[in-house]
């Protein structure tokens, strides 16, 4: 049994409990506890550094002293809260910010996405999959803020993260290389701009296509909620016949792990992966 | 001096403004040679007046008033790919939020007021629950956005509406908000906040 402290981030509270599910169903299945931060609040997100960025580290940082009262390691789910939490805790930790809660900083920060792809965690996984994906050929995408910028998220293969295409070999299917891993979706920018979201998320999907991607498996609620609910209006814009399902890693381990009840959340996408299962774990391998 | 070189002469003296803008940053706009590595990585400079090479150019340039009035450091998506890229390391992401911060703590009306008051209305949900909600925060802006000028055209409407229903549908929208038990604290935090969107 593994134990570290979480931290959902609001994302997975409201819009994408999909990923919340299927990401508790996956880590119960890996014999991994997660200990919810007591009290967490909001990040912040790009609202509150946008506005003022003195307050905006304050956010997060009350949130790093949740954390330290469980005395574990924490796990962050969502890459926009991981980003201010490793920014924030850089900041308190080179004294550029004031420090009101005396934290200390021991335990280690980590992006959970990455944390199921390390060695030990890739070894339990490869052991509960129960219907391997074998047809299916996917892109991963990556976004930002798990990445970017390196000196804060400590990656040092930002231009060509490998995590994902780990996992999703693992679950048995294809990673396919694509140029486009860490390009941004455009975050929240769809809601105020949408021409802008429009164009990027796009520029994404039609990439992924000609890497001649079944779906897109993705680490980021907000990457997620773009890649699925911007494609209704694109296809009917651009005259698309084909649809992209978006999964989230933790949904893909799910469907490999025979997991039944990680359905209930892929009912919520728009583009609706359901249908595609069956398909995907290739001929020859039973279903139950 | 024809209409175009007015732009490039130093509005406050230049030592002034960018030191200024380094002292409290720490970001060092003086040692870009303009190569224009940050906008060539940015994936929307295509939708900004001023790209993120010139913003960093009227930085060393004193240009402060300009930077105030731009629309492209609201247009930023803070994706980072311009910091990450720069030769010179240069956190031309971390310029870009500087002059938001500086537009929002002036009292002047943001170019883009509708990314501005997404922002703001963002935190106003904040302020009251601890924690987002997307439904929460879409009525919002779309009721604020009403009363600012930008009115959406029926067809946008009509499109905003189906999208909700389909999510709601789908079980993706969450009606009843959540509330952090520690709302009280984030709201100590927030209301030390500098300045407010001036949204007219």
């Amino acid at each position: 049994m593994i134990q570290m402290a979480y931290y959902p981030g609001c994302a997975l509270q409201s819009m994408s409990w999909d990923y919340r599910e299927s990401l508790k169903q996956v880590a119960g299945a890996l014999d991994l506890q997660l200990l919810e931060v007591e009290d967490w609040t909001c990040c912040g997100a790009t609202a509150a550094h946008s506005l003022d960025e003195r307050m905006a580290v304050m956010l997060p940082a009350r949130n790093l002293a949740g954390a330290e009262a469980l005395g574990l390691p924490l796990a962050v789910a969502c890459p926009m809260c991981f980003k201010r939490l490793a920014l924030t805790r850089k900041m308190l930790q080179e004294k550029r910010v004031d420090d009101p809660w005396r934290l200390k900083l021991d335990r280690n920060l980590l992006d959970l996405a990455r944390f199921f792809a390390s060695a030990r965690m890739l070894e339990k996984i490869r052991a509960q999959v129960r219907r391997p994906l074998t047809a299916l050929r996917v892109v991963c995408y990556y976004g930002c803020q798990v990445v970017r910028p390196p000196k804060i998220t400590g990656t040092t293969d930002y231009e060509n993260p490998r995590h994902l295409d780990r996992l999703v070999a693992a679950a048995g299917a294809a990673a396919v290389d694509w140029s486009y891993k860490a390009t941004c979706c455009g975050a929240s920018m769809g809601i105020p701009k949408k021409q802008i979201g429009l164009a990027l998320v796009a520029k994404l999907l039609v990439a992924a296509r000609a890497a001649g991607a079944q779906a897109i498996v993705v680490c980021c609620p907000l990457c997620q909620s773009n890649l699925d609910l911007l494609q209704p209006e694109l296809r009917e814009q651009q005259g698309w016949e084909w649809e992209l399902p978006i999964l989230y890693y933790t949904e893909l381990l799910g469907v490999a792990f025979n997991l039944p009840s990680i359905e209930a959340g892929l009912a919520g996408h728009l583009v609706d992966p359901r249908g595609f299962i069956e398909a995907w774990a290739g001929e020859g391998v039973s279903g139950q | 001096m024809n209409e175009h070189t007015p732009s490039l002469r130093p509005a406050l003296p230049m030592h002034l403004w960018s030191r200024a803008v380094a002292a409290e940053t720490g970001i060092n706009a003086a040692s870009c040679y303009q190569c224009l590595r940050c906008t060539n990585s940015c994936p929307v400079s295509a939708f900004m007046d001023i790209k993120p090479h010139q913003v960093v150019r009227f930085v060393q340039l004193g240009q402060r008033e300009k930077l105030l009035e731009c629309s492209s450091v609201w247009v930023c998506l803070s994706c980072e790919m311009c910091s990450t890229y720069c030769p010179n390391e240069i956190d031309v992401a971390g310029l870009m939020n500087f002059v938001k911060n500086s537009v929002i703590a002036s009292h002047k009306r943001p170019a883009e007021v509708e990314i501005a008051l997404f922002h703001e209305i963002f935190l106003e949900v904040l302020h009251k629950y601890g924690r987002m909600n997307d439904l929460q925060l879409m009525q919002r802006f779309k009721l604020k956005t009403l009363f600012t000028g930008c009115r959406p055209s029926y067809a946008e409407v009509k499109k905003d509406m189906e999208l909700a229903r389909e999510l709601f549908q789908r079980g993706r929208l969450k009606l009843a908000p959540e509330r952090s038990r520690a709302a009280r604290e984030i709201r100590s935090i927030l209301e030390r906040r500098h300045g407010r969107v001036i949204s007219s």
